[in-house]
């Protein structure tokens, strides 16, 4: 019987240091936040007519990219665009995004595309992309974000 | 056996050969698509340059302002080209130039063709061909009263296979009558190429 006792104290103390390493690994890993996945995030999501100006060239790009907002806003007679998108993750983000304007029939004015414009993401950075309409007749847009290798 | 293989040998040498022949493939890919093939300063650059300048210019809100009632004339100067390449600036101007007159804030003057429509003018008024009622008469053009300047330069750097090239496109906008700079605004672009060990 003393001997058993013994043999579990060893054993326990042999153990120790692997349980508490197991167990602050446990606690990290419910902090909510993981590289590369998006963190919890209590704020309400964006309203439909948000969303809809937004379109991801892949629906993998939805989990890094997060829409925080988009509006539209008169500059004179033209309106101007602003998207804000936030990172949600640590790491750079490399994109591109293209602006598309439409007029009040919700036809593309400009069917050749604007061009693709560049933009570096630094882990949860937040960033407006702005466009002006090309004339007094473009009225909405949406943007259109990929990812770039 | 030695005849062997050096048949073994030419016929390798021959698959090598037409193995590394260089096969060419060509496509169209859309016209506004950002690519960088090289540090120099290329069409997608251009574009950016294009985009940036022509959207800080219309939603400057002394320039709304200014083309809130009515629409300015004016004229657009040749870029100063301060970088090592030779980069065809008129495209940057010209391309400018058509957005900000699609936009329908702003007139231009193109100097550019002047002789032809000196040309057409005189012709007009001496060949006898056209109707006096039709005749364009000389001094009823309108003057500019603004004019658009702009340059490029460049940075390089390099460290042995690196090399970045540091772009900056400036672009003002000068009231003819005051002479003040009404607007102004840069393009900053920065553009990274390594070289491959291997390869050619």
């Amino acid at each position: 019987m003393i001997k058993n006792n013994s043999s579990f104290k060893i054993t326990l103390k042999a153990l120790g240091p692997v349980l508490l390493v197991l167990a602050l690994g446990g606690c990290y890993g419910t902090s909510g936040i993981k590289a590369g996945a998006a963190s919890v995030d209590v704020s309400p999501s964006p309203l439909p007519e948000v969303t809809k100006r937004f379109r991801y060239e892949n629906q993998a790009l939805a989990w890094d990219v997060k829409i925080v907002d988009a509006k539209l806003v008169a500059v004179g007679a033209l309106m101007k665009g602003i998207a804000q998108i936030q990172s949600t993750t640590n790491s750079s983000l490399k994109l591109q995004y293209r602006f598309t304007w439409y007029d009040s029939n919700g036809i593309d004015i400009n069917p050749g595309g604007l061009p693709w414009q560049p933009i570096f993401l630094h882990g949860r950075e937040e960033t407006a992309l702005q466009s002006v309409g090309p004339h007094s007749g473009a009225k909405d847009f949406s943007v259109t974000i990929r990812r770039v290798d | 056996m030695k005849n062997k293989l050096a048949n073994i040998f030419l016929l390798g040498t021959f698959l090598c050969t037409v193995g590394c022949a260089s096969h060419s493939k060509v496509g169209y890919i859309e016209s506004a698509e950002l690519r960088t093939t090289s540090a120099d300063f290329g069409a997608s650059d251009l574009q950016q340059v294009a985009v940036k300048m022509v959207d800080s210019l219309l939603s400057f809100p002394p320039i709304v302002q200014l083309t809130s009632t009515r629409r300015p004339i004016l004229s657009i100067d040749r870029v100063k080209n301060k970088t090592m390449q030779h980069i065809d600036t008129e495209s940057i101007t010209d391309q400018i130039r058509s957005k900000l007159i699609q936009s329908g804030r702003f007139r231009f003057i193109d100097r550019t063709t002047d002789d032809a429509a000196i040309d057409e003018i005189k012709t007009q008024q001496e060949s006898g061909l056209v109707k006096k009622s039709s005749q364009l008469k000389f001094g009823t053009q309108s003057g500019a009263e603004f004019l658009v300047t702009a340059n490029l330069s460049e940075i390089t750097q390099r460290n042995g296979d690196l090399k970045e090239v540091y772009y900056k496109f400036t672009m003002n906008l000068k009231n003819l009558k005051t002479g003040i700079l009404e607007w102004s605004d840069e393009k900053e672009i920065r553009k990274l190429s390594e070289r491959s060990t291997f390869g050619w």
